[in-house]
């Protein structure tokens, strides 16, 4: 059995609002093994960007507790100094919005240059430029070695987004972290992204976190997945069998309510209510005002993860 | 068709003049675009961004003055009409925009933003306030809604707000702007469902425009697919869907992953290759040839031609060398 | 088809808004208790600005608070009563400026084309003066007195608000729910009226309160140098002119100084204040 390059444990994620604490992720309980791509799914409020964003210390303003480990060295509550050893270099991270993520007044070169150098202080700077052409290479971006000296508003969305990809690979990470990746793209260049996600993933045995609310994306483009719900995982497994058979009420609901490109049926069931907020969340399981399955006793404790079939869920009903 | 169709475009064109560093340049956003659509039918005008199909939807309505071309509704002309005539014409024509936070007046209240549109057009007090109620059930919405703030709803239900204001006066035609894209997966579904329950109900026509393909598939009966300011292949819904004749359709739709590791595991997705050209220089000839795997210098020299190619006389396409066989094509689910 | 459940539940402040706490709240007081002064005055003095009560250039003591100028007048009493002139002056130059402003920068926003660019040659070359050299020469030809610098002050101050008014127009008339009144076939009128201009005013309003101090202060500049209140009012400004030529009786100078600075910084913290507090407002929680 491979150990696992991260382990989170029982993390819990609380913002400090003038309107009282918000606990955006409530015991969450993930693995992501080596060479893998897991899925992390959700809705607005379920906390998927947090937990990862947390975890990576990049995010001042929260209280964070419980254990989130690489490689078993604990990253809650370590230094910074030390954790911008991990960061960006062991597990690294890309954001949604390719427009807003690179620094206007730089040329890419120097952009990615300075992320090398940074984690890799023998390097110099022509070294590290070289390099940055040979992976813009990597990552399908014509004229590498013109387009270095680019800035980042003469690139197209999908262009940028490549070079942010390219930044983030430039360590050699072992995980890679996509926090919505996709979202801000064009459907084709969603493609040509994801798949060159898996080309990379499988040239550099890359471990890929994929954080997105696009379960068609992860039908195609990922082993296993994890369903957050109002902070917490809900369900989580191989991404086969959970939608084979998805035994939480919510992945039930989230996949009935998908529209597909195969089938010309108006979408029956939807899941009504609206998604938890995480700063007015009922007692009991999350999910109970929106529920078809709800009895007495989801209103009192909220489940824990717990086998179905082949995948695991959080819930007092089905588990 | 003996009908007169409800909405009928021909050859319509936008260019916007943009400064760039002291030089005046053109974005070619819409180049010749002709459609029509029939009494109860929806059309869905889909691309990518910058294809130039929200253009072309305030284009219609007059929110961006076309640079030329001709629009008619029930036949008569409306880019010819003075600004009363506009305004009455407005009553049979309707906009449903993408982000319903941003669509509603921040200081108005539900009330207010129902009876304006009613208001504006000269109604009695009486019969607005019935109508308000009227439009509140065709939404769902419940009377203690009236005197709250958009801000105090949920992102689906302002989007209902946004729906029953277009449908105030009753319009016969409704464009909609990506009406679904900035609501949660969970909530997109009830609005669409609440979209369809309308079309049957009111007889309304809908152009959706709207960049998911999924989605559309849901309600359109017809596809008029769009880049790079033209149309380039439009048939009834299955057609496009199963047998798409343009190599951009069956590259979109095969680029449009299925919730479904069974099906999507073994589609095969056409990666397009290149980038969007500029819309200020656009490729001669056929538009997309920068990216097609097909293209040839015929290509380069001539611009294809929307045109029926093969079977249903309704399906066009407007490529030198389409997919005309009868076998879906792999990658393409049935 | 079931109805949809209810309304988020928006949760509830439990801060005080910012007008209510610290600076603002000094600024609110300082600026409410000069008002109720000057609408009170008898109460607070015995004495008539005017005319000569004691013996000359006497310093503070406590019968004369702020002690006597050089023609025996009571400093304190003179001081209190400025507040008389200043304030209203203040105020009027103000609110003509932003309705004359309004107009303008409203019009070149909204019809753009060459309506905006006359318009905006105008703000361009009137701001092109330095405003204390433009207020003089306005003063100069008119005539001194406190009226005639009122006007050449509205006509130096409107072109800020026109500025103002202008940007936020533009940026106002893009957004969607703009375009949803044109889509409903409302009249330009309408949309100005309705949904533009109560868009808008943010802004103005903030920049108006800040700059109510500066405009007490532009009325002392001008008195101090004769063209504007005029000898015996008892105008902050040319209370301090005769401060300067009797330099070693400080108290004539300071007494009017100091009222300056208590109305110019309350006017501040109100202004900072209202800016964070409408801010938020506009995020719409």
């Amino acid at each position: 059995m491979t150990e696992p390059l991260l382990s989170v444990r029982d993390l819990h994620v609380t913002f400090a609002t003038p309107f009282g604490p918000v606990p955006a992720v409530r015991g969450l309980d993930l693995d992501v093994f080596p060479g893998e791509a897991l899925a992390i799914v959700g809705e607005s409020g379920s906390g998927k960007s947090v937990t990862m964003m947390a975890m990576l210390g990049l995010l001042p303003n929260a209280t964070v507790s419980g254990s989130a480990k690489f490689r078993g060295t604990e990253m809650v509550g370590m230094q910074s100094s030390a954790l911008r050893r991990i960061r960006g270099r062991k597990v690294s991270m890309i954001f949604q919005d390719p427009m807003t993520s690179l620094n206007p007044v730089l040329t890419i070169g120097r952009q990615m240059s300075l992320v090398m150098r940074a984690h890799q202080p023998g390097l110099s700077k022509k070294a590290a430029l070289a390099r940055a052409a040979e992976l813009l290479d990597q990552v399908a971006i014509s004229q590498p070695a013109k387009q270095v000296h680019s800035y980042p508003h003469e690139l197209s969305g999908g262009m940028r987004q490549r070079v942010m990809i390219a930044m983030a690979i430039s360590n050699e990470p072992e995980v890679l972290i996509a926090d919505e990746p996709t979202t801000a793209l064009d459907v084709t260049v969603q493609a040509q992204i994801m798949d060159l996600l898996g080309d990379l993933r499988r040239e550099h045995h890359l471990a890929l976190v994929l954080i997105t609310h696009d379960l068609g994306v992860v039908a195609g483009d990922a082993d296993r997945v994890a369903v957050m719900y109002a902070g917490r995982v809900a369900e989580t497994g191989d991404v086969s069998p959970l939608f084979a058979d998805p035994g939480h009420p919510y992945t039930r609901g989230l996949l009935e309510c998908l529209p597909r490109l195969d089938a010309r049926h108006e979408v029956q069931a939807a899941i009504p209510g609206v998604p938890a907020s995480p700063q007015s969340l009922p007692p009991g399981c999350p999910f109970t005002p929106r529920c078809r399955f709800v009895v007495d006793g989801c209103s009192e404790a909220e489940p824990v993860l717990a086998p179905h079939g082949d995948t695991m869920i959080a819930c007092s009903v089905f588990a | 068709m003996t009908d007169t169709p409800i909405l009928s475009v021909r050859d319509l064109v936008k260019e916007f003049k943009v400064h760039d560093r002291g030089r005046s340049t053109v974005v070619h956003a819409v180049s010749g675009v002709s459609f029509d659509v029939q009494p109860g039918e929806t059309l869905a005008l889909v691309g990518e961004s910058g294809c130039g199909k929200s253009t072309t939807g305030r284009c219609i309505l007059r929110l961006v003055e076309p640079t030329s071309g001709s629009v008619r509704f029930r036949g008569d002309d409306l880019l010819g009409l003075g600004r009363d005539a506009l305004r009455r014409m407005r009553r049979h024509m309707q906009i449903v925009f993408q982000d319903p936070q941003a669509s509603l007046h921040p200081r108005m209240t539900v009330r207010r933003l129902l009876a304006e549109p009613l208001q504006v057009h000269g109604e009695p007090a009486d019969v607005v306030s019935a109508r308000v109620d009227e439009l509140l059930a065709l939404v769902q919405l419940r009377p203690e809604h009236l005197d709250r703030y958009p801000h105090q709803f949920s992102g689906g239900q302002r989007q209902r707000i946004g729906i029953a204001r277009a449908l105030a006066i009753s319009p016969a035609l409704l464009v909609l702007d990506e009406p679904v894209s900035a609501l949660d997966v969970s909530i997109q579904a009830e609005i669409m469902r609440l979209l369809i329950d309308l079309r049957e109900r009111l007889g309304l026509s809908y152009l959706f425009i709207a960049h998911d393909l999924a989605v559309v598939r849901q309600l359109a009966d017809r596809v008029a697919v769009m880049y790079l300011g033209k149309i380039v292949e439009v048939g009834p819904a299955d057609q496009v869907y199963q047998s798409p004749q343009h190599p951009y359709t069956q590259a979109l739709l095969s680029a449009v992953p299925i919730p479904d590791p069974a099906v999507q595991q073994q589609r095969r997705r056409i990666v397009l290759q290149g980038e969007l050209p500029s819309a200020i220089d656009p490729p001669s000839g056929c538009r997309f040839r920068t990216r097609c795997w097909r293209a040839e210098q015929r290509c380069a020299d001539e611009e294809p031609l929307l045109i029926t190619r093969k079977g249903d006389p309704a399906h066009t396409v407007a490529c030198h060398f389409p997919s005309l066989g009868s076998a879906p094509l792999e990658g393409v689910p049935t | 088809m079931t109805a949809v459940s209810a309304p988020l539940s928006v949760p509830r402040r439990r801060v005080r808004p910012p007008w209510l706490r610290g600076p603002a709240l000094v600024g609110i007081v300082v600026l409410t208790l000069w008002a109720l002064v000057a609408l009170t005055l008898p109460l607070w003095t015995p004495f008539d600005p005017l005319a000569p009560v004691a013996a000359r250039l006497q310093e503070p003591s406590w019968s004369h608070l702020m002690g006597t100028d050089a023609l025996g007048r009571d400093v304190f009493t003179r001081t209190l009563w400025g507040a008389r002139i200043s304030l209203p002056v203040a105020a009027i130059v103000i609110m003509s400026s932003v309705i004359v402003g309004t107009i303008v920068g409203a019009a070149a926003g909204f019809f753009g084309g060459w309506i905006d660019a006359v318009l905006m040659r105008l703000v361009d070359i009137t701001m092109a003066f330095p405003p204390i050299l433009l207020a003089m020469a306005i003063t100069a030809s008119l005539g001194p007195g406190i009226r005639n610098a009122l006007i050449a002050m509205v006509l130096v101050w409107w072109p800020i608000y026109a500025r103002l008014l202008r940007a936020q127009v533009i940026a106002v008339r893009e957004r969607d729910f703009v375009e949803s009144a044109h889509a409903i076939g409302a009249s330009r009128w309408l949309i100005l009226r309705r949904y533009i201009l109560p868009m808008s005013y943010t802004p103005v309003l903030v920049n108006a309160t800040m700059d109510f101090g500066q405009v007490v202060l532009l009325t002392a500049s001008l008195s101090f140098i004769g063209l504007g209140a005029r000898p015996p009012s008892p105008e902050w400004g040319a209370m301090i002119t005769e401060g300067a030529t009797n330099f070693y009786q400080w108290w004539i100078a300071a007494a009017p100084g100091l009222a300056i600075l208590l109305v110019v910084m309350a006017f501040n913290f109100v202004g900072d204040a209202l800016r964070d507090g409408l801010d938020v407002k506009e995020q719409g929680r």
